[in-house]
């Protein structure tokens, strides 16, 4: 199935990064979102997303917080997540992988990084 | 007359620590003059410094707003080099379909080239200006290396792009900065309210009070990708540590 992206971040410039790297690596289909709970408004509202690549730092609801809400709710609890962050240190990770992240990028980050991490989360779903 | 006696005792008892007290009294009357002395000397000093912190306070919102506008100044600037990579970018998708047009019209007329020669290969002189026409044609490679020149355009301008990550980042160092000035700020004012001298006004700050939430404190800009390496360690470890807790249920 192609994948149809929800790249939630708060900053303009990093959804027109990521949103151009993913058009660079052929994904064509993606929304987006500014803070956690436009995410999930966006969720509820559109069935097709099944990709969400989401910023860790956001006003009014934060990435890790977005993480929870989406596995806690039985819909959207297997929706692979890519957090894109520049938190780097030990305890974040850690504390993103608990919420069940399906996996990690620090930025700044490369295309290959982000093709590889998109591409191991597609396979192993 | 024994009683008499007596209270004449208490009395001088009382008279003795009277003149002890005076004795001491003159030791530290100098002592308490000197204490007084110091006081009004540092009064002026500590109304100086009250006023410093005053003006500085007032300050701080200040200071806060402009680091505010260097972030919208540098978001406003980034999104117009988007805007203008995507223009670069549109060009280039252009001038890509045009030199595959040309590639294609040039394939073309080598094919009627072709079935020309073959047409008038009993005319040795219209044969000679075919094989010099057919021989004015090389333009499929140098279409091939414009189209490899344009590809490096490509990258560098995608490398532009990613670049511009920056913007971000330097954006979440001024947030918290811009947390710590108000932080401090809030302190002062705590501090100043005693002095009764000033009361923070919080519509100072353009855009509110931010949260830790919005920010990372130690986001840093480095070669990309360079720190991902040890992140995957770390992801790596985890993971190993779940898969032998599982392992273990299962032995």
């Amino acid at each position: 199935m192609e994948p149809n992206f929800l790249v939630v971040d708060d900053s303009v410039t990093m959804r027109r990064i990521v949103t151009n790297s993913l058009k660079t690596l052929g994904y064509n289909k993606f929304a987006e979102a500014a803070d956690g709970k436009e995410a999930l408004e966006k969720l509820n509202a559109d069935d097709s997303i099944n990709f969400v690549i989401t910023d860790w730092n956001m006003p009014v609801m934060t990435g890790l917080e977005l993480t929870k809400a989406i596995r806690g709710n039985p819909k959207t609890e297997n929706m692979p997540i890519l957090m894109v962050t520049t938190r780097g240190v030990k305890e974040d990770i850690i504390q993103a992988l608990q919420a069940r992240v399906s996996n990690y990028v620090v930025k700044p980050f490369t295309p290959q990084i982000l093709k590889e991490k998109i591409e191991a989360i597609l396979a192993s779903t | 007359m024994s009683k008499i006696n007596s209270n004449l005792n208490v009395i001088l008892e009382k008279l003795g620590e009277m003149k002890k007290l005076f004795h001491y009294g003159e030791k530290i009357v100098p002592i308490i003059e000197s204490i007084t002395q110091f006081v009004d000397e540092t009064m002026p000093l500590l109304d100086n410094v009250n006023s410093s912190i005053v003006e500085s306070t007032h300050k701080m919102p200040q200071a806060s707003n402009q680091i505010n506008d260097v972030t919208s100044a540098t978001e406003l600037a980034t999104t117009e080099i988007l805007d203008l990579i995507d223009e670069i970018n549109d060009e280039i998708d252009k001038t890509k379909n045009q030199l595959s047009e040309i590639k294609t019209a040039e394939i073309e007329s080598l094919e009627i080239l072709e079935k020309l020669k073959a047409a008038v290969h009993n005319n040795p002189v219209a044969s000679k200006y075919v094989d010099e026409l057919t021989d004015k044609l090389p333009v499929y490679e140098i279409v091939n290396k414009i189209m490899e020149n344009i590809g490096k355009i490509e990258d560098a301008s995608y490398k532009i792009t990613l670049s511009l990550q920056v913007q971000d980042i330097t954006t979440q160092q001024l947030a918290a900065v811009n947390h710590l000035i108000t932080s401090v700020h809030e302190g002062l004012n705590n501090l100043l309210k005693d002095f009764g001298d000033y009361e923070m006004d919080k519509e100072q700050f353009n855009n509110g009070l931010t949260s830790g939430q919005h920010f990372d404190a130690n986001a840093k800009y480095g070669e990309h990708g360079q720190k991902q390496s040890d992140v995957d360690q770390i992801i790596n470890e985890q993971q190993k540590t779940s898969q032998d807790e599982i392992d273990k249920l299962f032995s």
